[in-house]
């Protein structure tokens, strides 16, 4: 074998091997990307609580609740027409969410909730002329505090709010170095190929082997997906979990599309380019 | 013929070859298994977590409730065997044994205005439709303590008129039971003394919120005593 031959085929397992670090580079990416734009992202569990109806099913779920509760402290149904809307829940949802995401303290504000209730059974007392103890009252209000901000508590936020925070933290960074090393390798393609076609080739290969991981990935996702299996308590939350992760799985999918739709440009270009060099051969 | 860069290209006659798929697809593999050997610690934990949060159904949130409840007439006779006390007994097999929310009768007390459904388990659904058996009790017939409770407020409001000698009536689908009230009593929630579900005996506890009409929680309870009077005990293996 020739010198030239050996070194172009060291050359051509050099690209190859870059190319591949390439395609892994951009998957870790496509990861990270969608890690921030789902998991972690204040904006987008809002964006669902909207989607999935969460607020008016979350405050139908309290009244509900609180109407058991009045069932035991002589209170009628209609009373809590008054006590629990749904802006007053979004509102200290949000706010719960907010102190999370910025690593406050895990504090449900129900100050707005208890004077409500407060003001409204005293009102309720009077006008029914009800018999009222007021350590009763008292154990009334306190419950029904506490049926309140245990509605609006998500389970196991407390404990991811803290990996959210970190992954929040770190993704950016890593995306920006991995953005920079394929920046780089993709410049070592493009300009270690003389025959600049030969670059897309290599591109092309990255982009369809990244394609090919996450379309695994998004197979295995969507086949093993079982939301709707999910154990929660709260059906406003059992909607909104099961939002998720439909959106996220049809997100997954649209990362994938957008990876078979560049592999596909890459490999005509290439063609094209290759098809140029030919005609002036 | 072009040069470029004073190189001749030299060129395969065919676009593209095995490679255009074979690479991809060992990219793929050697991504897949990289991330794999990056997570693999993780799967295990990840998997455990999954396994408590994911169940194999679809989670019921129906504020609906399942209804056994079929009644017997009051002429209508039941299948019995003959028990070990030589009494007739309900034969077991015939009993349709209630699972946790589910309504299997009606409990009433005519001097009281009480009728309701009654359910097993003493959950939201249950009180809110009628009045529940404590899940850790028994059922009528089984021969122990019937541990019931209700809302003062709707459907056990009767109960403040409740009185020694007064009878109860808790029609199920294997058979109709008669109880008299012995006794009432206010006591503290929290007394396990108020009653014992070891008793061998059976003996109904009925107890609900007190006081009543008084808006405001309580930690007292009113403790209905009653023993049975009629009814035929259902078998025991």
């Amino acid at each position: 074998m020739s010198n030239k031959s050996v070194k172009k085929k060291v050359r051509n397992v050099v690209f190859s091997v870059l190319s591949f670090v390439l395609a892994l580079f951009l998957f870790m990416n496509m990861i990270c990307v969608f890690t921030i734009a789902y998991a972690v992202n204040e904006n987008a569990w809002i964006d669902l609580m909207n989607a999935s109806n969460y607020y008016a099913d979350k405050t139908e779920e309290i009244k509900n609740k609180l109407i058991v509760l009045g069932n035991a402290g002589g209170l009628k149904p209609e009373f809590f027409e008054n006590v629990v809307d749904s802006i007053q829940v979004t509102n200290d949802t949000r706010a719960y969410m907010d102190a999370y995401f910025h690593g406050n303290d895990d504090v449900i504000d129900h100050t707005a909730f208890r004077q409500n209730f407060k003001s409204e059974l005293e009102r309720y007392i009077k006008e029914n002329n009800a018999k009222a103890d007021d350590t009763n009252v008292e154990y009334l209000v306190d419950t029904a505090e506490n049926i309140y901000s245990g509605s609006l508590e998500i389970p196991l936020f407390k404990s991811l709010s803290d990996y959210f925070k970190s992954v929040g933290r770190i993704a950016p960074i890593i995306i920006t170095v991995l953005s920079l090393l394929s920046l780089v390798i993709v410049l070592i393609l493009l300009f270690g190929n003389k025959w600049k076609h030969r670059a897309f080739k290599y591109y092309y290969f990255a982009c369809a082997g990244t394609f090919l991981s996450l379309f695994a990935v998004a197979v295995f996702i969507t086949v093993a997906g079982g939301f709707q299996n999910i154990v929660l308590e709260s059906r406003a939350l059992y909607n909104m979990a099961v939002s998720f992760g439909t959106s996220a799985i049809i997100a997954f999918w649209a990362f994938t599309a957008f990876f078979l739709i560049v592999s596909f440009t890459l490999y005509f270009v290439y063609a094209n380019k290759r098809k140029k060099v030919f005609a002036t051969d | 013929m072009s040069e470029h860069n004073g190189h001749r290209h030299k060129y395969n006659k065919k676009l593209g070859g095995k490679s255009f798929l074979i690479l991809p697809i060992i990219f793929c593999f050697g991504i897949l298994l990289i991330m794999f050997a990056a997570v693999s610690a993780t799967l295990g934990p990840v998997g455990s977590a999954a396994g408590i949060v994911f169940s194999d159904a679809e989670k019921n949130y129906s504020t609906e409730y399942n209804n056994i409840f079929v009644p017997v007439k009051e002429d209508e006779s039941v299948d019995t065997v003959t028990g070990k006390d030589g009494k007739p007994a309900i034969k077991a097999d015939t009993v349709v044994y209630p699972g946790y929310g589910v309504r299997f009768g009606e409990i009433s007390i005519p001097d009281c205005k009480v009728k309701c459904p009654l359910f097993m388990g003493d959950d939201d659904i249950s009180l809110k439709n009628g009045a529940g058996v404590y899940y850790g009790s028994f059922i009528p017939g089984y021969g122990g303590t019937i541990l019931i409770a209700g809302h003062n407020n709707t459907f056990f409001n009767g109960l403040k008129n409740a009185k020694a000698g007064q009878e109860i009536t808790i029609r199920t689908s294997y058979g109709n039971y008669k109880y008299k009230i012995s006794k009432t009593e206010i006591k503290d929630s929290l007394d396990t003394s108020a009653y014992d579900l070891s008793a061998d005996y059976e003996n109904l506890v009925l107890y609900t919120c007190y006081p009543f009409d008084e808006v405001g929680l309580t930690s007292k309870r009113l403790f209905v005593y009653a023993d049975l009077t009629d009814g035929i005990q259902i078998e025991k293996n």
